[in-house]
């Protein structure tokens, strides 16, 4: 189906709040969906495969040059909010990343231009992300560097102006999103039925 | 000529006291209201508003689409008019149902775009509109005027005035949905156009539309009646009728959801009132003007009813404050120097909030010269990510909580009554409801929506860290806070973005912070069926499009027409 960028936007957010992420996770992840929506990918189908998988960790190490987590991979998102947190400018190695793409959102948002190599992927900024050779983006990364590009010369910044303005969305994948975030909503009692919404008083007049 | 002092008086109203939301609830519609900017701006750029067709049969039952032009773009209301049986009109939201559905379509539809809205509009909540729709929204008839208005024109006669003053409106939407809801365009892509600069302009010339419609039907169901005998509604009958809106707790999240936004909205007005207080010397003219709008202000205030104890106590408070008023204002001595200034801090000494809030939005009623231009600074159009600053040390972050939410700690956070409710979405309508925490199984799904609340929870646990550390170190660890983070750091540099208040303690009134929006919008006749919901009319007095000319006054909203 298509949607708006704004229903995308909600729909991430509660997703990812059903899905048990802290309301302030979930404000960044339903940021990075509709950013790489922005930029022509299918990031609802991507952030799916997110909120399914439970088993990747938040980086224990923001304070050194390789982040990693010895219980396995690690989380993009709360990988890539450390770096946008920290406003990373030096070079940070990832050992063990799943869904890279989920990184790129937060790492567009760093003062800095930035390079991200793996071993099976290259984006560079100045390219942006329409090079053929990064449409795809694996479903887990050895290993992902992040190093500044200073000094080479940038016409655009990565994903500075939208590039679509709808966004469509393989229905089955939209449904299961909304069965996560039907998990935020409160059963109906006889008393929110009630007292909910303040009925109580005819509509009509 | 202007004479405005910037020197002497430039001090805005302190956000402790804008902020809280007795206040809040009690502001009135202004200058800086956006149905007024959006009728400034259709009257002074010229627009061209026409009936392009007009297809309902004789049950009320088919459609209808007028065109409005401005200087760049074309926008068309298609208005869908059904036969809803009686048992079925309500005005809640979650409705399957109404007397007429809308939307407002971007430049002029084809006949393909038609058949496609009319599947889609009429079903709200499954049906899906597109990019080139920029909002949806459905009605349903006051049946008591309706039926009274049918029946007088159709006998060939005018209705009873008392009656229309009674109600209102002939019809009263229930939502008006834009930012991209049910698949309508997002807003991002539209709001550079110069005719969207202020806030909700879009959702508002819709809705001035739907008022036009509106007439054409009770005109077009009562010549169906009597086709020999009815006659058209007297026009000066027709500038009476607004549209009428229910309000309840799906709106009132808002202002917590859009705190830059909110700061925008208060900051205008406050830098208005700011602004008109600065004034030198009123000339005549301007005294002139305001006395006049105030004795019509008294025949405004005369027509608002409710019966509501809450707003019935503050109609009494505001009929007291006019008394009073009344009484000052016939020495007042307009040549005195800032007599503005001299007003407000009376106000402020001897009338209630209502009299209080009510005489700013009316002082600023002379000023268009000052206070206009700051509609053009109402909106949060970017609506961009805020990324959080994780280099600030926890130092750093304890030093703004207590700089920007320093009032929470005046509330006993321990004590049951300032944790009494929770926000929370039902299963069952999809719709935000306040619930009782402690005897409803509500609270883990609760909203977040007591941004008191979680920064009291976030400066207890910053005590526990050392004043050095960064606070991107704290959020791996205590990631519960991080919305609370992003919050502080867009409060500390909006100063009227937050609500100095608890918004879940037993005492929170929704509907002040609904009426806080609506005044914004230019709503009038505030009438709350509950704590929790409210009624208003918008547009009451105002032309109708067809009679748009570079001659309306400003002040149609006090009912110039009458």
């Amino acid at each position: 189906m298509n949607v708006s960028f704004n229903e995308l936007k909600s729909m991430s957010k509660g997703a990812a709040r059903g899905a048990g992420f802290d309301w302030g996770y979930a404000e960044e992840i339903s940021f990075a969906v509709v950013w790489l929506a922005k930029n022509g990918y299918n990031s609802a189908t991507t952030l799916l495969t997110f909120l399914d998988n439970k088993t990747i960790y938040p980086p224990t190490n923001i304070n050194e040059n390789i982040w990693t987590n010895d219980k396995g991979d690690l989380d993009p998102i709360k990988t890539g909010v450390a770096l946008l947190d920290l406003n990373i400018s030096k070079t940070i190695v990832l050992k063990g990343i799943f869904l890279p793409l989920l990184i790129v959102p937060f790492v567009s948002q760093l003062k800095n231009v930035m390079l991200l190599e793996g071993n099976n992927l290259k984006l560079v900024a100045e390219n942006g992300f329409f090079d053929s050779k990064v449409k795809y983006l694996p479903a887990r990364a050895d290993v992902l560097k992040i190093s500044s590009t200073q000094g080479t010369q940038v016409f655009n910044k990565i994903g500075e102006y939208p590039l679509t303005k709808r966004c469509e969305v393989d229905n089955d994948v939209w449904n299961r999103l909304k069965e996560f975030t039907y998990r935020t909503y409160a059963p109906v009692t006889d008393e929110s039925r009630m007292l909910g919404a303040g009925s109580g008083l005819s509509d009509n007049d | 000529m202007l004479d405005v002092d910037q020197k002497s008086i430039t001090e805005l109203r302190d956000p402790s006291e804008v902020m809280k939301l007795s206040r809040m609830g009690s502001f009135h519609q202004s200058r800086l209201s956006f149905m007024r900017i959006l009728m400034r701006q259709i009257r002074d750029e010229n627009w061209k508003f026409k009936k392009e067709e007009f297809n309902v049969n004789n049950k009320g039952v088919g459609h209808a689409i007028y065109s409005a032009t401005g200087p760049k773009n074309t926008y068309s209301l298609i208005a869908f008019a059904h036969d809803l049986p009686d048992e079925k009109r309500s005005d809640r939201v979650i409705a399957d149902a109404w007397d007429a559905t809308f939307t407002l379509y971007d430049g002029s539809p084809s006949e393909e775009d038609i058949e496609r809205l009319k599947k889609n509009v009429p079903l709200q909540e499954v049906g899906r509109i597109s990019e080139n729709e920029l909002c949806l929204s459905r009605a349903n008839k006051s049946v008591r005027l309706w039926d009274h208005i049918i029946s007088s024109l159709s006998a060939g006669c005018q209705p009873d005035v008392k009656q229309i003053d009674s109600v209102g409106y002939l019809m009263r939407t229930t939502a008006v949905y834009g930012s991209g809801k049910f698949g309508a365009v997002d807003r991002e892509f539209v709001s550079d156009r110069s005719e969207f600069k202020a806030p909700f302009q879009y959702e508002l010339l819709s809705v001035f539309m739907i008022r036009w419609f509106v007439l054409d039907l009770v005109n077009h169901m009562a010549k169906v009646q009597n086709p020999d005998k009815a006659v058209q509604l007297d026009s000066k009958l027709g500038y009476r009728l607004g549209i009428g809106n229910s309000t309840g707790l799906g709106m009132a999240p808002f202002l917590l959801n859009h705190p830059v936004l909110l700061n925008n909205w208060i900051l205008a007005k406050e830098t208005a009132l700011s602004r008109v207080r600065s004034v030198q010397k009123s000339s005549t003219e301007e005294s002139r003007l305001f006395l006049e709008l105030y004795e019509k202000s008294i025949i405004l205030f005369g027509l608002w009813r409710s019966d509501h104890p809450l707003q019935i106590k503050k109609l009494k408070e505001i009929s007291n404050d006019l008394a009073c008023l009344s009484k000052y204002l016939e020495k007042f001595d307009f040549e005195t120097k800032y007599p503005w200034d001299k007003l407000f801090n009376w106000s402020k000494e001897n009338l209630s909030m209502e009299g209080q809030e009510f005489i700013i939005s009316l002082m600023m009623e002379p000023y268009g010269n000052l206070v206009d231009e700051l509609a053009f600074t109402m909106s949060d159009n970017k609506q961009s990510y805020v990324k959080i600053d994780g280099l600030k040390s926890i130092g750093d972050i304890r030093k703004q909580l207590n700089e920007v939410y320093g009032w929470i700690f005046n509330i006993d956070w321990e004590c049951t009554d300032s944790n009494a409710r929770a926000w929370y979405v039902s299963q069952e309508k999809l719709e935000p409801r306040l619930g009782e925490r402690f005897s409803e199984p509500i609270e883990s799904y609760e909203q977040p929506l007591s941004p008191a609340r979680d920064a009291y929870r976030l400066s207890k646990d910053l005590d526990n860290f050392g004043g050095d550390e960064l606070i991107a170190n704290f959020l791996i660890l205590k990631p519960e806070h991080r919305h609370t983070i992003r919050r502080l750091q867009i409060i500390s540099n909006h100063p009227y973005s937050e609500i100095h208040d608890n918004t879940i303690g037993s005492q929170l009134l929704p509907i002040d912070m609904l009426r806080c929006k609506l005044s914004f919008f230019g709503a009038v006749h505030f009438d709350p069926r509950s704590d929790r919901w409210v009624r208003i009319c918008m547009f009451k007095g105002a032309p109708y499009p067809n009679q748009i000319s570079n001659s309306i006054s400003d002040y149609w909203s006090y009912l110039e027409g009458f």
